[in-house]
């Protein structure tokens, strides 16, 4: 089984407005591989481009070494799961299913379609309209009508944007274990970072057209290099800074006054101006007089609200700054807890500390995530 | 703009009277009043006529007693008219008498018009109007069956004026119920560019080789079939079922030999104007217009004499406004007025001394002999022998065997 | 405890259908008043008899029909003939269009379907008359056909079938565009993606999914233009000939001319039958398969 896919320079432009800018990607055969973006993005374009229901202005892709840039859609061997399902509403489910085969005169096509069926656990609604499904069906119908076809690759544009949060994780799962069983190259386009970052083995995030970051959910949630990836993937605390020295392992950064240092492998600071990362997980808080372990930066700050969820508590921090952060405790502590009003000391290792250049606006993603429909405060644990 | 084009009588109405008064007045506008119903499914027109009770949408209403106002059923276009729609007689009449007449161009063809007032003659309820004004053979249907009323000719001194001619139509021979409106000159009409020659005899046109395929005959029995008793010398005011029949067959045989293209109302104007048609039955007042865009379209007499119907002047019973109506009648009858909706409409005119008049107005009109014929032209002229309704279903439904129906 | 809240939902369900009824109330009434009544009225004349003069009365004269129906055979046969083939031009003509503005128009799709309604701007009759100059013996279709050598010198194309069937096509044309247009307009996009990239070739995915899918316009397209095309008569009238005259002029005839009036209505009740039986047993056929 093969499907390597490789984008070289791919540029799309609609009139003016340039929406894939000379994009370059390679996804390698059996990944589970995510365009991540807020709408407008340039992904839905880049996966009908892969489909080739768009033509590209320029750039070129491969398809196992093969150049299918300029193949009309019905000679990939490519498959697409559509955002909206696109089930054909005057045929049976079955003949849904069949549609693909047919075109391409396979044999034993009722056999292949009842085991299709049969794998999204639909044997039952064969004869079925398409109308007569619930979202959930159909949902698996459009997956079931693209796998038949043993494509190379499949491309999956939102499909689960239609279903309910329930349903949506069930299906999660499920897509994620048909792509194991299958071992097939899944192009997965959607909004949800969670979803993203549950189902991916890679993700690329985008935005204005171009790849901001690509790499693991661990390593894009962990080390991310810009604002942008930042706050769009979770929760980031951003705290501006001078940088004030550079050596070998660390980066010094003042921070009112305060010294934060940042391991230098995930320092993206170019110049002096300096954005310090966190995730509200992983900070520490404590009474003022609490001794800092070694390996750790601390900051002060005076706790303005605190929500408790069960599994832990959401705390909102006041620094000297003014600016607030937050911090999410988990549920293990006995005893006394922080509460509104209380003077703390917050502290975290300096391995969790990014740091990222300080002229990016410190907003950049918040608008995406808050486009792609993601609380603000999601908290990494839950 | 579409508002107003929502009654497709009005629009053709005002699209004629753009192009030109008189022009394809009438039976234009009887395809006009078709189109209408057209669209919907011919069913459904059936029905809808049978229980129509707006009375001809004439908007006059019967409650209207006032002896200071008249509803006109008339043609549409039948009168002078000018550029704003306005009709200088009627303003001159109400300065005259007070009375302000409301001209209801509700007649489109005789046929509909009877049909949309049969029910309501029939109930007690009569129609709007005071003043109506078909076609002789309709007027005289109606005073067989009895729904108009005697003129009270006392009150209407200028009908002295009406030429000898019109003194004794055969639909209304003493003249008791109706005085002439208009008077129609059936006739042949002939696109001389095409022919090469002026075309005088139905036989002629009926046969000569150079014709063939085109040459329409009307959809209107009385002048279609008068014309041809004309030229196998019968005489359509007095005839047989012999004579009508042969005439039928005059028709079926010029129909076999492919010399007839096909059977028109006034729609033949367009055809004889592009040349479509070489020769064809026509009305002269038409002519007289098409002639004035194309001197090369003429009118002729047929050797053999022409059809001579007249639009009426009558009163329904249980008119609201009787003695105005004549009154009104009066006033037409007037020369100068006669002259002067005789130079806008160019028909026939049955008012002695209006020739005299028209000479101060249109000199060039007042010696049109379609307007105002010599005696020579008028011995030529011939009337339609009257029928009873039962033998006018009787030969009209022959007469529209034998054109295709 | 659970009775109450049954019971309260009970006569919640028996006032609600009462009040629809009572808006329904109106549309009914006009219903009636302008469709059943005219149709019991046309019904009832068709079984009259008498004669015109002695007056028609109603005596259940069922032999109106098959005295009709043999002896204007011709006409009835006449009329589908043209109304089908001018229904069936009107889809080859009509559809291509109302893809071509539904597709490939961009912003100029709605100006375009105005343009296609423009025509009932102006009159029925002015439209059917305007054919008269297209086809007319000296304008430039004919010139043109007999250049060729299609038409002899002689031959012309005003008064002939053929130009009834072009006055029929060009009337009724909007009636078949407009709707093809609307479900084409209405089509999901990406159904079409969809079977490109299930390996439908341009061709196929339209045969296969387009079509199908636009059914139901090209359904509503054909009733609109066959029914009326098939009942009308101002066509026949202005371009046709004596032999090429519908049941539609036949009608009008024996109503306004001939005041026969039993035959006119039994006519037009059997067209109207002939037109629903078939149509009816079409839009069953094509809508079984609960098209969307």
């Amino acid at each position: 089984m093969s499907g390597t896919l490789e984008l070289i320079g791919l540029t799309k432009r609609f009139g003016q407005n340039v929406v894939v800018d000379d994009l370059s990607l390679e996804i390698p055969q059996g990944h589970f591989f995510a365009l991540l973006g807020a709408s407008g993005c340039g992904k839905t374009t880049t996966l009908r481009m892969l489909a080739g229901l768009e033509r590209p202005n320029s750039g070129r892709i491969l398809l196992d070494g093969d150049d299918i840039t300029e193949k009309r859609p019905f000679k990939r061997p490519l498959n697409t799961v559509f955002q909206s399902y696109a089930l054909f509403p005057h045929l049976t489910v079955e003949e849904n299913v069949a549609f693909g085969l047919k075109e391409r005169r396979q044999k034993q096509i009722k056999e292949k379609v009842a085991e299709m069926l049969e794998l999204v656990e639909l044997k039952e609604f064969g004869s079925r309209k398409p109308n007569q499904l619930s979202g959930g069906q159909q949902q698996r119908i459009a997956l079931a009508r693209a796998l038949v076809n043993r494509p190379q690759v499949l491309l999956l544009d939102e499909p689960l944007g239609a279903l309910d949060l329930k349903l949506r994780h069930q299906m999660q799962i499920e897509l994620k274990g048909i792509q194991a069983e299958l071992d097939l190259t899944f192009v997965h386009v959607t909004h949800d970072q969670e979803e993203a970052m549950t189902m991916a083995d890679q993700i690329a995030v985008m935005n204005e057209g171009r790849i901001v970051q690509l790499g693991t959910p661990i390593e894009l949630y962990e080390n991310p290099e810009t604002v942008f990836v930042a706050n769009f993937l979770g929760v980031s605390n951003l705290l501006p800074g001078r940088v004030v020295g550079r050596r070998d392992v660390v980066v010094e950064v003042d921070v009112d006054g305060q010294r934060i240092k940042a391991p230098a492998d995930r320092n993206r600071a170019q110049g002096e101006l300096a954005h310090i990362g966190v995730r509200p997980e992983k900070l520490h808080v404590a009474l003022p007089d609490f001794d800092v372990p070694d390996g750790h930066n601390a900051i002060e700050g005076v706790i303005v609200s605190d929500a408790f969820t069960g599994v832990g508590t959401q705390f909102q921090i006041r620094l000297k700054s003014g600016q607030e952060v937050s911090a999410f405790v988990q549920n293990r502590s006995t005893g006394d807890r922080q509460a509104v009003g209380d003077r703390i000391q917050l502290h975290w290792d300096i391995e969790h500390t990014f740091c990222l250049e300080g002229r990016e606006d410190p907003a950049a993603g918040d608008e995406a995530r808050h486009e792609a429909g993601i609380p603000a405060v999601s908290g990494a644990g839950a | 703009m579409a508002q107003e084009d929502l009654d497709p009588r009005n629009a053709l109405a005002r699209l004629l009277a753009q192009s030109g008064p008189g022009m394809g007045r009438r039976q234009f506008l009887k395809n006009a009043a078709m189109a209408g119903f057209g669209v919907t499914a011919a069913g459904t027109l059936l029905a809808a006529c049978s229980t129509d009770t707006s009375g001809g949408g004439s908007g006059g209403g019967t409650e209207d007693t006032s002896s200071n106002s008249l509803v006109w059923a008339n043609w549409p276009l039948s009168v002078d008219t000018d550029s704003n729609g306005k009709i200088p007689s009627l303003a001159q009449f109400k300065k005259q008498t007070g009375i302000s007449v409301k001209y209801s161009a509700e007649i489109n063809s005789n046929d509909e018009w009877f049909a949309k007032i049969q029910p309501l003659m029939n109930s007690d309820q009569g129609i709007p109007a005071s003043l109506i004004s078909p076609t002789d053979w309709m007027g005289g249907r109606m005073i067989d069956l009895g729904w108009v009323q005697p003129l009270d000719f006392d009150r209407i001194p200028n009908s002295k004026n009406l030429l000898p001619a019109f003194e004794s139509p055969p639909f209304d021979a003493d003249r008791e119920y109706s005085l002439a409106w208009q008077g129609w000159i059936a006739g042949i009409a002939v696109n001389t560019e095409v022919t090469g020659r002026d075309i005088t005899s139905v036989e002629e046109l009926l046969t000569a080789p150079d014709l063939k395929g085109r040459v329409s005959l009307l959809s209107e029995m009385r002048e279609t079939t008068g014309l041809l008793m004309l030229s196998n010398g019968a005489d359509p005011s007095d005839f047989t079922d012999e004579e009508f029949n042969a005439a039928l067959d005059d028709i079926t045989e010029a129909l076999d030999s492919g010399q007839l293209r096909r059977f028109t109302g006034n729609d033949y104007a367009p055809d004889l104007a592009q040349g479509n048609i070489a020769a064809c039955f026509a009305w002269a007042g038409d002519v007289v217009q098409l002639n004035n865009d194309n001197p090369k379209i003429k009118f002729f007499i047929p050797d053999t004499g022409a059809v001579l119907l007249e639009d009426v002047l009558m009163i329904p019973t249980g008119a609201d406004n009787k003695v105005g109506a004549e009154e009104l009648i009066n006033f037409y009858y007037d020369p100068e007025i006669a002259a002067q909706v005789a130079s806008y409409v160019n028909a026939f005119c049955p008012v002695e001394g209006a020739q005299e008049a028209m000479k101060k107005l249109d000199p060039k009109l007042a010696d049109n002999q379609l307007i105002f014929p010599d005696k020579t032209s008028m011995e030529q002229m011939h009337g339609y022998m009257p029928l009873d309704t039962e033998q006018a279903v009787d030969y009209q439904s022959e007469f529209e065997k034998t054109i295709g129906l | 405890m659970t009775t109450a809240p049954v019971a309260n939902g009970d006569t919640r369900r028996r006032r609600l259908p009462s009040i629809a009824y009572l808006l329904l109330l109106p549309g009914m009434a006009w219903l009636g008043f302008f469709f059943i009544i005219p149709l019991v009225t046309l019904v009832q004349m068709s079984l009259q008899s008498g004669s015109f003069v002695e007056g028609y009365t109603f005596t259940a004269e069922f032999s109106n029909f098959p005295e009709a129906i043999g002896d204007y055979s011709a006409w009835f046969i006449r009329s589908f003939m043209y109304s089908g083939i001018a229904t069936v031009l009107a889809l080859i003509i009509g559809y291509p269009l109302a893809y071509t503005i539904a597709f490939r128009a961009g912003r100029f799709k709605y100006l375009l379907v105005t343009l296609v309604v423009a025509p009932f701007f102006a009159s029925f009759l002015v439209r059917t008359i305007a054919w008269t100059s297209i086809l007319s013996d000296t304008g430039i279709v004919v010139s043109v056909l007999r250049s060729v050598g299609i038409l002899g010198a002689q031959d012309h194309l005003l008064a002939t079938p053929l130009a009834v069937i072009c006055g029929l096509t060009y009337n009724f044309l909007p009636f078949m565009i407009l709707p093809i247009f609307l479900s084409l307009d209405r089509l999901d996009i990406s159904m079409v993606d969809a079977a490109e990239d299930l390996y439908a070739s341009a061709f196929s995915a339209f045969r296969k999914v387009t079509f199908p899918l636009s059914l139901p316009g090209v359904v509503a397209g054909t009733l609109l233009t066959f029914i009326p095309a098939a009942g009308d008569f101002i066509n026949a009238q202005l371009l046709g000939n004596s032999s090429s005259l519908m049941v539609g002029n036949v009608i009008d005839s024996q109503f306004l001319r001939v005041l026969d009036y039993p035959t006119a209505a039994a006519l037009s009740v059997t067209l109207m039958i002939l037109i629903i039986v078939p149509v009816s047993i079409y839009v069953r056929k094509t809508s079984s398969g609960e098209l969307v």
